[in-house]
């Protein structure tokens, strides 16, 4: 059966999933953290507007309320959310903004064969990954690279010779 | 008047599952995904509270960021070595999946599911924000720290990988 997707047909079929719900300890536990930062903070409920504050045609009242929701939401997406903002509180930490991550390899090496007592052999190979984020302080403007290298290794079973 | 935590929770109702997808990705556990979501939703209570942001939840390309973020911390301070011995024990658990088919038995979603979950992480994280998180490419580009035309492209690369893999599933299940 040869059937290529479209990315189309993709997209539709990604929308036949769903993403899984938080689990109910982790949503009662969140919940009850919220109820303990915030249960006795109050903020005014939307008024819903009487009937008759819409006694005006029908027509310009809704162009009126589409146009509001969409200039609204175009603001909303002009503003630049960065990490450092998220960040902004003497509980949680410094000031920072998350700019770039790459991940770079620096270095390959063959190890050779490894076999066991029992006569199976790995390949064994020794990969040098490293990783390379820079962020910005936000306080100060510098903007720091953090390298974190490592070093993976990958057995790679070997069935002939 | 209502309480403020109400509206956050409202609204974790609504986004936690969305959440729990993106943060996916960088907890290796659902466990850990699920404490990457609860740790950003409390740093993003305390800065919601600033004086001129109102004190309500955040918007969503804001909160990606900030469980991105904490995911690199997460990364940063586990020990790799443990993470390379666990990685070998922990395969793939079947009953702990990412994401549900919205109609029963729907054998391609559950094929998509698996191809989602195989994506590398950049390429993940793009279709995630853009399919179950509703973003443009432009909200992406500034959660991530890329350029809009990098965010579509790993999107459009993405859709082509999941395309491939679907195929490569379905000649080898129907030949």
């Amino acid at each position: 059966m040869d059937k290529t997707y479209t990315p189309t047909e993709i997209e539709k079929a990604l929308r036949n999933l769903m993403p899984v719900a938080l689990s109910e300890s982790i949503s009662s536990e969140t919940e009850e953290m919220l109820d303990q930062l915030g249960s006795d903070i109050l903020v005014p409920i939307p008024r819903k507007r009487a009937l008759s504050a819409w006694m005006v045609p029908a027509g310009i009242a809704a162009l009126v309320a589409f146009l509001l929701t969409f200039f609204l939401s175009q603001s909303r997406q002009l503003e630049r959310a960065t990490v450092g903002d998220a960040l902004s509180s003497e509980n949680i930490g410094p000031l920072v903004s998350f700019l770039t991550e790459s991940d770079r390899v620096e270095n390959f090496s063959d190890d050779g064969l490894i076999v066991d007592d029992s006569g199976s052999a790995v390949h064994k190979v020794r990969v040098r990954v490293v990783e390379e984020s820079k962020v910005r302080d936000e306080e100060t403007g510098i903007i720091v690279q953090l390298t974190e290298p490592r070093e993976e290794m990958y057995l790679v079973p070997v069935s002939t010779f | 008047m209502q309480s403020l935590s109400k509206i956050w929770k409202q609204w974790l109702a609504e986004n936690g599952s969305r959440l729990l997808l993106f943060a996916r990705s960088w907890g290796k556990t659902r466990e850990d995904a699920e404490d990457l979501v609860q740790e950003a939703v409390l740093k993003m209570w305390h800065y919601q509270q600033a004086e001129n942001r109102g004190g309500g939840p955040p918007d969503l390309p804001l909160m990606f960021s900030t469980i991105r973020f904490a995911g690199l911390m997460l990364h940063r301070t586990e020990s790799r070595r443990r993470k390379r011995e666990e990685s070998i024990v922990f395969l793939n658990d079947f009953e702990d999946v990412w994401l549900d088919p919205v109609l029963e038995e729907d054998e391609e979603a559950v094929l998509m599911r698996e191809a989602v979950q195989n994506l590398s992480d950049k390429l993940r994280e793009v279709v995630v924000m853009k399919t179950w998180g509703g973003l443009t490419f432009a909200q992406i580009s500034e959660a991530l720290g890329i350029s809009p035309n990098t965010a579509a492209s790993r999107y459009r690369y993405a859709l082509e990988q999941l395309s491939q893999s679907m195929q490569k599933v379905k000649e080898v299940r129907f030949g």
